[in-house]
């Protein structure tokens, strides 16, 4: 089932594995790597990360950001619109058109604790494409916690990314 | 027919009910009326409003401690004693204590000082105990 039209994760890692864009991975169990994308199927990623090649499950990926924003904004509105009527999640679906739409500061808390802070650019079926300060980032909707318009105080624990 | 409880909760309780406690998985535990859901999502409504990932419930809860403003008041019950704090009185230098005339001073205590069991200074154990003595002198 066509959720969205947009293949922002699709995109997003093929152009990270064509351009070997060095990437920052954050995985559910707060582990960091940088590294740069090796190969892609559906379910796993292959990263390079310091000479040592491994393998990921995309489950347990949080986040991959970028430095430079991978998906332009022509991307996003090239793209056509998704069709209501065949998403299975309207409401989320409708919450995060908004957001994009009005170009909303969001916070997102992820189920690992992290807290991400950011405009979203875009959105599919799974993914999040998102535009912080340290760069444009994917993330999963499956290390997604919960989405809250607006600022909140910092924790001195906090590290935003 | 629901497909599984959640939804039979959300749809039945939690829209029309006063409000609903989230805890999740990052630990963050929220609390608010719940203005709309679907089969990934739920939209707790409050200032902000905030889009809930489902997978990322932990605990959902109809009970939960309501603010302190809105709970109701606790039934009626027999009331405990009021014990009211003593009124704080301003702390005055310590002066020297005036003893019971009959009491002795406390700076003589080495002195054999008759006592009898309760601690206390007992004028005839001593002179019981002067008898005493004069009896053992006299022997």
């Amino acid at each position: 089932m066509e959720k969205n039209e947009l293949k922002v994760e699709e995109t997003f890692l093929q152009k990270a594995l064509d351009g070997k864009v060095q990437v920052r991975l954050s995985l559910t169990n707060r582990e960091r790597l940088a590294c740069v994308v090796s190969n892609l199927s559906r379910y796993d990623i292959n990263i390079d990360s310091d000479g040592s090649v491994m393998t990921l499950p995309k489950k347990e990926v949080s986040y991959i950001s970028c430095q430079q924003p991978l998906l332009e904004e022509g991307f996003f509105k090239e793209a056509p619109a998704a069709d209501p009527a065949a998403s299975r999640s309207k409401v989320q679906d409708e919450y995060l058109a908004r957001f994009v739409r009005e170009k909303t500061l969001t916070l997102l808390r992820l189920v690992n604790g992290d807290e991400l802070r950011g405009v979203l650019d875009g959105f599919d079926g799974f993914t999040i494409a998102l535009r912080t300060s340290r760069g444009q980032v994917l993330l999963y909707k499956h290390g997604l916690c919960s989405i809250s318009p607006g600022y909140r105080r910092r924790k001195e624990n906090e590290n935003v990314r | 027919m629901y497909a599984n409880l959640l939804d039979e909760m959300l749809s039945e309780q939690c829209l029309k009910d006063p409000g609903i406690g989230i805890t999740l998985k990052d630990g963050t535990a929220l609390y608010g009326k719940i203005k709309d859901f679907d089969s990934y999502v739920i939209i707790l409504d409050g200032n902000p409003e905030t889009v809930i990932y489902r997978h990322s419930i932990l605990k959902l809860s109809a009970s939960v401690p309501k603010p302190a403003a809105a709970r109701e008041p606790a039934p009626v019950r027999a009331a405990p004693p009021v014990r009211e704090t003593a009124p704080v009185r301003e702390r005055t230098p310590r002066r020297p204590q005036q003893r019971p005339a009959n009491r002795p001073d406390p700076r003589h205590a080495h002195e054999s000082v008759p006592q009898d069991k309760t601690g206390q200074f007992n004028p005839m154990a001593e002179a019981m105990q002067k008898w005493l003595k004069s009896q053992k002198g006299g022997a």
